[in-house]
């Protein structure tokens, strides 16, 4: 034997022992991790960004926990996989994400249901609020307790496309002769298709609920979103927030189906832009907290005591400025607010934000849900559109 | 005893092979196996069917194959014709060490930035109210702004163009500084004009570095996401876009289905342009 070949055999071998080394190393160290997290006073939340605050201060002065946010983006595939195949319930304390999941995390055994009794602001929580089908599971039990929600609508030029408190309908977005090539839409079938189905049940169209489409009726939307396509309807479909701001921004399109913060921060930026009253309803969704089945005893005492801060009024005042979204109990928001002696432009947010979630709730709609019975049949029609 | 001619331990080559076959082809023996199975609630159910293969073709999801493979043909060809004139003058029409140095350093400059940065770019110079239709309207070119300039395939193939540059030119003057000046002066030496040296000599020394340069800029454009989305503008469907909005809803058979049918179609061009220079080299030898 050559003197090199016994070298590279050394070095293999060392490498692969090296190897195992490491292995050994990185699948423990997660063991120690859990292990160090069930002694401390640490919550684990694994949520959408959405919900997240700049800082935690006053969750930890007033329930004495440490806030461990692991933020998500707003993916039900990817949270699926995280509960599902990963077991994030494992190492989180609380789910907060986009509601609707709940249906078969909940069948499933992956979610726990929730104890009112373990809250103590539950009772607070208007009932129209809590019994949301996207905190509910089919059966009719509640998973989730209720964190943020809105309606959302589209955003437009006021100049060029209409007045700023006119009500208008989703046809100024789906079916506009005037603004042929001038809309961009969410690249998601999640809003986009519902938004359109919102638009032809107007017109008298058969649809049962716009959120939970039969693969027939969803059918018939894409045909109909097809068809507004060739007629040279849409310019661009965005895929992020700072795109979505971007486009309506520069002009590039004149009316976006986007987000409410997108009208705010371009408002911000001095632009006369504003977010559309719909005659027909609005796409409403709500992100939710739900319980690991996996959490109990201490964890789930600590899960119980940061859900109920989030039902309280320093998280909703915060979020009712920040965001201009709702939360659960928005009477608690206002009187954190006053109490805490904040600036009167900020207590007018608060108010202003509670009257329009009330007006926009008196409103048919629909509740925008991320796991709708026939999501591949969905998911495929909204493929058909987006090829056609 | 017996040593094969390269010095290389033949154990060390079954170990390669086997390292190999775990790392590369066992996500394509189960990407296979996916696209034949059934999904159930969001689990994979050993029921084996060809469902996401119809659902694939019944979505139109197919067409995303042929887009995507023509997008990256198209970008492809454009960068031959870019990068061999360019790739030639550095190999052998600069004499000048600092001129070949600098062009190549700057080649290496996109490496640094992100490849969303250096796209996003485009979309200020594209758009509607941007530089480019402002100076064609100024000019009195047009009348109207350009819709297509952005948000269509000519804005991704554009897009594609600076990226992919680098790749094709590196292995192309690789094998254009291999060859042997003597070669060329023999050539002008017995008459031939440039043009003829380049087609007849040049060229065909340089087919190694062509196919390099191929595989590098044609087989990664297949899978490139950022493009795409950043200047199609959700109008230019490609591969990727469309296994991510299935992999969005956990849809993994169809998402798997969709992967193998451009395999299958990327093995058979590869498989033709084999035979096809196979038969092209009996042909010279005979």
């Amino acid at each position: 034997m050559t003197t090199s070949k016994i070298s590279s055999r050394l070095s293999r071998r060392s490498v692969l022992k090296g190897g195992v080394a490491l292995g050994a190393a990185a699948l423990a160290a997660p063991y120690y991790a859990r292990n160090a997290f069930a002694a401390s006073g640490k919550v684990r939340v694994l949520g959408v960004t959405t919900c997240a605050l700049p800082n935690w201060d006053g969750f930890a002065k007033d329930t004495g926990l440490e806030m461990d946010f692991v933020a998500i983006n707003s993916d039900p595939g990817l949270y699926v996989q995280e509960v599902v195949a990963n077991e994030a319930g494992d190492d989180y304390d609380i789910f907060i994400f986009d509601g609707g999941i709940e249906d078969r995390l909940g069948a499933s055994g992956h979610f726990q249901v929730l104890d009112p009794s373990a809250m103590e602001l539950w009772g607070d929580v208007s009932a129209d609020v809590k019994s949301s089908p996207l905190l509910q599971g089919v059966d009719g039990a509640q998973y989730g307790a209720p964190i943020v929600f809105n309606a959302d609508s589209f955003g437009y030029w006021v100049g060029d496309v209409a007045a700023a408190d006119e009500e208008l309908s989703w046809g100024m977005v789906f079916e506009n002769e005037k603004m042929l090539g001038k809309i961009s839409l969410e690249d998601t079938w999640l809003t986009t298709l519902p938004n359109a189905a919102l638009y032809l049940l107007g017109k008298g169209a058969k649809i049962g609920d716009p959120s939970n489409m039969t693969p027939e009726e969803a059918k018939m939307v894409a045909d109909f979103l097809i068809e507004r396509k060739k007629a040279g309807q849409f310019r661009a479909f965005w895929h992020s927030y700072e795109e979505s701001v971007d486009m309506l921004g520069n002009k590039e399109v004149l009316i976006e189906e986007c987000w409410e913060p997108v009208v705010k921060q371009l408002q911000r930026d001095g632009k006369d832009v504003v977010y559309a009253n719909c005659k027909e309803g609005y796409s409403k969704w709500m992100i939710g907290a739900y319980l690991p089945s996996q959490a109990e005893g201490e964890r789930l005492e600590k899960a119980y005591k940061a859900i109920d801060w989030f039902l309280g009024g320093d998280y909703g005042a915060q979020i009712a400025v920040n965001q201009g979204y709702a939360t659960a109990n928005p009477a608690a928001s206002l009187k954190f607010a006053t109490d805490a002696g904040w600036d009167a432009d900020k207590i007018g947010a608060i108010e202003a934000n509670m009257a329009k979630v009330e007006r926009k709730m008196a409103l048919p709609h629909y509740w925008q849900n991320s796991s709708p019975e026939h999501v591949e049949a969905i998911e495929a029609e909204w493929s058909r559109f987006k090829q056609a | 005893m017996f040593r094969p001619p390269t010095q290389v331990d033949p154990k060390g080559h079954g170990s390669f092979v086997l390292i190999w076959s775990f790392a590369a082809l066992l996500p394509v023996v189960g990407l296979v196996l996916w696209s034949v199975l059934s999904m159930q609630n969001f689990r994979l159910v050993w029921e084996p069917s060809l469902q996401a293969y119809y659902d694939v073709l019944a979505s139109g999801r197919w067409e995303v194959t042929v887009r995507t493979l023509r997008i990256a043909a198209i970008v492809t060809l454009i960068e031959i014709v870019l990068a061999v004139p360019f790739a030639l003058w550095i190999a052998k029409g600069t004499r000048s060490i600092a001129v070949r140095t600098t062009c190549l350093g700057l080649l290496t400059i996109p490496f640094f930035l992100s490849l969303a940065s250096r796209t996003i770019v485009w979309r200020g110079i594209l758009g509607l109210n941007g530089p480019l239709n402002a100076v064609l309207m100024h000019l009195g070119i047009v009348d109207q702004p350009l819709d297509w300039l952005l948000f269509s395939e000519f804005s991704v193939v554009l897009g594609l163009i600076g990226p992919y540059f680098p790749p094709m030119v590196f292995p192309l003057f690789l094998a254009f500084a291999l060859i042997d000046d003597e070669v060329l002066e023999a050539s002008k030496d017995l008459g031939a004009p440039p043009s003829f040296t380049f087609l007849h000599v040049i060229l065909p020394l340089a087919m190694p570095g062509l196919g390099a340069g191929i595989v590098f800029t044609f087989v990664p454009m297949i899978g490139d996401p950022v493009v795409p989305a950043l200047l199609g503008g959700g109008n230019v469907i490609v591969l990727s876009a469309s296994v991510q909005s299935l992999l969005r809803i956990l849809n993994y058979t169809v998402a798997a289905a969709l992967s193998v049918l451009m395999l299958a179609i990327l093995v058979a061009i590869i498989g033709a342009a084999g035979a096809l220079s196979a038969r092209m080299a009996r042909g010279r030898l005979a």
